[in-house]
């Protein structure tokens, strides 16, 4: 023992613990080491309820307080030798005395016999500020949490899924998110106890739950104390959920403007019921909910209208028609716009000695607008299918339809009549200011078709020539858009594909199958791209046929052709 | 190749007595065609307004569709003031593109690459009817 403490305990010796520690802002307690209290200041007295010099510590403290003593008697006892050249921090004991926690420091009686002196320090404000601190912690972390897990999906079933689980994890047994009614029949989700998520409809009377129907209009929250969890519908009641509810509590998912749900909080009777301050915290996590939710939902909206709008705007797959092979293939610049400004089309002949018409194009622009042009252009084609005879005419009429005083959105645009005529295939060729169709012969020389004519939908005037050809067997027509020769890329990173490029593959695909040029061209494009951005590539192949010639059986009539 | 660091597309004004000049370089596309748009559009409204639009192409690296409907549009501003539209050292690819949309004749060309190309190319086509 320090020789300082030893000269401060002779002085004080002879003096009471109540004169000594009478001031002391804490209890004191003086005891022995058998265990014995010798001491009490007014302090400890009071808080340990009147005990007396005398008395045992274990009768008169809590058996904490009286553990702690032996603990510390026995160390004190051990040999010196034992003892660290620095001494440890003293030890810190806690316990509670009636309904408030306190910590016991113990400190060495001045009798130097081995006795210890108990300072007893309430801590029980710290500690609940503590508790409190921990608390908002522990929220603040499962706010963060939920939000990223919110925030991680646009999809309105998902989130419904992890705002019931999350909220039946952390503030409740069981949670129940319910969405605005489309009809008649109550969307909602609920979880128990963190455990998977359930989707139900039902078709119940909101009116049935207090506050139920106005959250769902997005009016402040109902106090859980005023819902009575006896009126509430078997509905509401989550299968999975035992026991009766002992508290509920009805919060709105506050959207964007509009109200997104609501989260409804069940509690069994065995649990506390929803304190204020929880049903603060409820709400500013139904905040976090509701906008992850009303995105969604206002996601779904557009991507509903927009699959809508495009449906009718895909390109369509091509087939034999009246004897003759056509082939489609369409890359749009972006793999999220599934249709774009380039577009084809055939409007099959009503019998099969009509020329069908086969249309590939290109709109001016890109995404939304440009296809919008797309499908105005493709309806009026299709209403003009009747005079394909006269291409440049239906072409006036088109371009007529298409100005627009606003903008010069224009397009360009390529039409083919085509016919089967015996194992052969007419066709009459327009381009509307677009690149020339081209013909793979079948000894390899690829043909540009020499038809011109002024792009559409731009100019007052339009002009165009109509030039025709003929395919034999086996012969192939490729009408393409500029993406495909605009392809950026090779050995250098910034040459374009080209036409002559293209013309050189087409040459190698003499007699092959439509559908087999249009693969090899889009492969060979897809190969030449440096950085894998390219405009919309759409390609037709228009092939006649390869047949055999079945010699007439009697040899007056002409015979017949396979396929 | 071309320069990395050149920035996309460049807009020059020269104002001149009765004609203004527009220097164009880089990328004329869905992103830049509107800003030549405008441009042209206000030096058209300028007062007095130019007898002359010239729009200088010795610099244009690409021209897509949009920038083909942004020249249509400035030419829809001139043509009924009676505004002449040069395009002044049109690359081979624009000359290229204007021929295949049939929009050529609108514009009075000029510069070495166009001189060469009207050689080449002989009258320009004649629709059959």
């Amino acid at each position: 023992m320090a020789p300082l403490k030893e000269h401060i305990a002779t002085k004080t010796q002879q003096r009471s613990a109540s004169d000594l520690w009478g001031p002391a802002p804490y209890a004191v307690i003086v005891v022995d080491r058998t265990g014995t209290v010798r001491d009490l200041n007014p302090a400890a007295t009071s808080l340990l309820g009147g005990a007396a010099p005398g008395a045992a510590l274990s009768d008169a403290a809590p058996s904490w307080l009286a553990r702690a003593h032996e603990e510390t008697t026995n160390s004190a006892d051990r040999p010196a030798g034992d003892t660290p050249v620095t001494a440890p921090s003293p030890p810190v004991f806690r316990g509670r005395i009636g309904a408030r926690s306190f910590e016991a420091h113990p400190a060495p009686a001045p009798d130097g016999d081995g006795g210890v002196v108990w300072w007893l320090v309430d801590d029980t404000d710290r500690r609940l500020v503590e508790e409190e601190l921990a608390t908002e912690r522990e929220r603040t972390a499962f706010l963060a949490e939920a939000s990223n897990v919110l925030l991680a999906s646009l999809n309105t079933d998902r989130c419904m899924h992890v705002t019931a689980q999350l909220a039946s994890q952390y503030l409740a047994e069981a949670a129940l998110v319910i969405v605005p009614a489309a009809g008649r029949k109550l969307p909602m989700t609920y979880a128990v106890e963190g455990g998977a998520a359930v989707r139900r409809t039902v078709t119940a009377d909101t009116a049935l739950v207090p506050g139920l129907s106005e959250a769902l209009q997005g009016f402040p929250p109902v106090p859980s104390r005023w819902i009575d969890p006896a009126s509430l519908p078997d509905w509401l009641i989550p299968e999975g959920f035992t026991g009766t509810v002992g508290s509920a509590s009805v919060t709105p998912l506050p959207g964007h403007g509009v109200p997104a749900g609501v989260l409804v909080l069940l509690r069994g009777t065995a649990s506390t019921e929803f304190s204020e301050n929880e049903e603060v915290f409820a709400r500013l996590f139904a905040a976090r909910a509701g906008a992850a939710l009303s995105a969604a939902r206002l996601y779904a909206e557009q991507s509903d209208i927009t699959r809508t709008l495009m449906r009718d705007l895909l390109p369509p797959r091509l087939d034999r028609v009246n004897g003759v092979e056509f082939a489609g293939g369409y890359q749009p610049a972006a793999a999220r716009d599934r249709v774009g400004g380039d577009f084809y089309d055939v409007h099959p002949g009503s019998t099969p000695d009509e020329a069908s018409l086969a249309v590939l194009g290109d709109v001016c622009g890109k995404g939304l607008d440009a296809a919008v042009l797309t499908g105005k252009i493709r309806n009026t084609l299709q209403a003009l299918t009747p005079m394909a005879g006269d291409h440049e005419g239906m072409l006036r009429l088109l371009n007529g339809a298409l100005l627009n005083s606003h903008h010069t959105r224009f397009a360009t645009l390529v039409l083919a009549s085509v016919r089967r005529e015996e194992n052969r295939v007419r066709l009459r060729l327009t381009s509307a200011g677009h690149p020339a169709p081209l013909v793979i012969r079948n000894d390899g020389r690829v043909e540009e078709i020499d038809t011109r004519g002024t792009l559409v939908g731009a100019l007052p005037h339009i002009e165009a020539r109509t030039v025709e050809t003929e395919l034999l067997p086996g012969e192939t027509c490729l009408l393409y858009t500029d993406g495909v020769t605009e392809a950026r890329g090779g050995p250098l990173g910034d040459e374009l594909f080209g036409e002559e490029r293209l013309m050189r593959a087409m040459a190698e695909c003499a007699g092959m199958p439509g559908a087999a040029v249009v693969e090899r061209v889009q492969m060979l494009a897809s190969q030449w791209l440096h950085d894998g951005r390219h405009d919309d590539m759409a390609l037709v192949a228009i092939t006649a046929p390869p047949t055999t010639h079945l010699s007439a059986v009697n040899g007056h009539t002409r015979g017949r052709y396979t396929q | 190749m071309t320069d990395q660091h050149c920035p996309p597309f460049t807009l020059e004004v020269e104002a001149g007595p009765g004609a203004v000049r527009l220097r164009l370089g880089g990328d004329l596309d869905y992103d830049t065609s509107e800003q030549l748009v405008e441009r042209a559009q206000a030096c058209l409204a300028a007062d007095p307004a130019p007898q002359t639009l010239v729009l200088d192409c010795s610099g244009l690296r690409m021209c897509d569709s949009s920038g083909v409907s942004a020249l249509l549009l400035i030419h829809r501003g001139t043509s009924p003031g009676g505004v002449v539209l040069q395009l002044l050292n049109a690359p081979r690819f624009l000359l290229r593109t204007l021929e295949v949309t049939g929009i050529r004749h609108l514009f009075v060309l000029d510069g070495a690459d166009a001189q060469g190309e009207r050689a080449q190319d002989g009258p320009p086509p004649v629709p059959s009817g």
